[in-house]
């Protein structure tokens, strides 16, 4: 059972190089955006990324990032868009590989994004809500997420939440 | 002097301590507290038809004047200013907005009258975001959206699900995702987008806070009667007659 603490939620998710083998597509070993179906599309066809990933993925780029995609740019998933005002971003996988190199690159990772989001509706009148989940790998193989939901200009709650989540995999 | 006491007085994209000297904001800012000076008494609510069609007019003169100066300032590749004039034309077209959804709203025109409301709140959202100098507008940036709770009626709003194959960067061009260009960001005085060039639909829902709210549920059918969503008109009946709307 997800618990769950404020607007964070903390739960399970299957292996993601499971999956990865399962759908046909490579392992991801570093920095990744999963589609949104991942955890449940039957085949590699299927997969549906987020619409807002266009925008992270250009974030990590100016911010020196090595994102490590799934799709190519010349094939790339299909994005699903969905016309409602809140922010949908996309789930980011954190390998455990990554973690025991770089644990301060999936700070900065997370920082561009929820800086762009703050920012994006700082001050904007009107009811603003942002989601953003966190998939971190165990060195098990073991897979645990993290997700935010609630108003975008507090989204950086889910920093504290990631960082809980990879200190305590020691 | 422009009055200090009209919301409209503090619309000037170079009004802050930072102004640059740039001949064109400093062109677009005479031709705003000129349109203020005469125009601005009209924004309340309650001024006369004929004021607020006549200022509506002047303001949405002034959309075009920041658009045309904005053009000479992005050939210069003043980014900076660029951002600063788009500020000053989505201010100008809050305040146009606001005009016409008053002269919409007193004609009866309701439908007409939450589209410029809708229309207002998107401006004064681009003011905000077009640049830091947009912060200034905060308190009346919030004027529309109290107006949507007070003039209108709960409203159902639609949102349209789609699966998009192929998409364009509204700056550039090129795929989303694989430019420099950063949804919602500023370049070259314009907002950064994707425009979808290719989608297939997934699903149609009811939504409470739509991306578009002129998208909205318009006609209601209860017991067979028909009504218009936002008066309550009857539209049409049981029998299929039309009643007089």
């Amino acid at each position: 059972m997800p618990v769950t603490s404020a607007s964070i939620t903390y739960g399970e998710y299957p292996s993601v190089a499971e999956r990865a083998d399962a759908l046909g597509v490579r392992r991801p070993t570093g920095l990744t955006m999963l589609p949104r179906n991942f955890a449940t599309a039957n085949a590699g066809d299927d997969l549906l990324a987020e619409a807002t990933d266009s925008a992270v993925r250009t974030l990590w780029r100016q911010a020196d990032l090595e994102e490590e995609r799934l799709d190519s740019p010349e094939a790339p998933f299909p994005r699903l868009s969905e016309h409602h005002a809140d922010w949908i971003g996309p789930t980011i996988f954190v390998s455990s590989a990554l973690l025991s190199e770089s644990s301060a690159l999936v700070a900065v990772a997370l920082g561009v994004i929820t800086n762009y989001v703050t920012d994006l509706f700082k001050g904007v009148p009107g009811r603003h809500t942002a989601s953003l989940k966190v998939v971190v790998e165990r060195k098990n193989g073991d897979c645990v997420s993290v997700a935010y939901k609630g108003p975008a200009t507090k989204i950086g709650e889910i920093m504290d939440a990631v960082t809980d989540l990879t200190s305590s995999d020691g | 002097m422009p009055s200090r006491t009209s919301p409209a007085a503090m619309a000037s994209p170079g009004d802050d301590p930072d102004r640059v000297d740039v001949p064109e904001i400093a062109e677009f800012d005479a031709a705003m507290e000129a349109v203020n000076d005469v125009h601005a008494a009209a924004l309340p609510a309650v001024r006369s038809l004929a004021l607020q069609r006549d200022a509506a007019d002047a303001y949405d003169g002034l959309v075009q004047e920041a658009a045309r100066l904005k053009a000479k300032v992005v050939e210069r590749g003043d980014e900076d200013s660029a951002a600063r004039l788009l500020c000053g034309e989505c201010v100008a077209g809050a305040l146009m907005s606001t005009l016409r959804l008053w002269i919409a709203f007193k004609e009866g025109d309701m439908s007409t009258a939450w589209n410029r409301t809708v229309d207002a709140q998107v401006a004064w959202t681009g003011a905000l975001r077009a640049h830091p100098i947009g912060a200034q507008f905060r308190r009346l940036a919030v004027v529309p959206f109290q107006v949507e709770h007070v003039l209108f009626p709960h409203i159902a709003f639609m949102s349209t699900g789609m699966i998009v194959r192929k998409s364009e960067c509204t700056i550039c061009g090129e795929t989303p995702g694989e430019c420099d260009h950063i949804r919602g960001h500023v370049y070259g005085g314009k907002f950064a987008g994707i425009l979808v060039t290719e989608a297939e639909p997934r699903e149609v829902s009811i939504v409470d806070v739509p991306a578009d709210k002129r998208c909205r549920v318009e006609q209601i059918t209860s017991d067979d009667v028909t009504r218009d969503a936002l008066t309550w008109e009857v539209l049409k009946t049981a029998n299929g007659a039309d009643e007089v709307a």
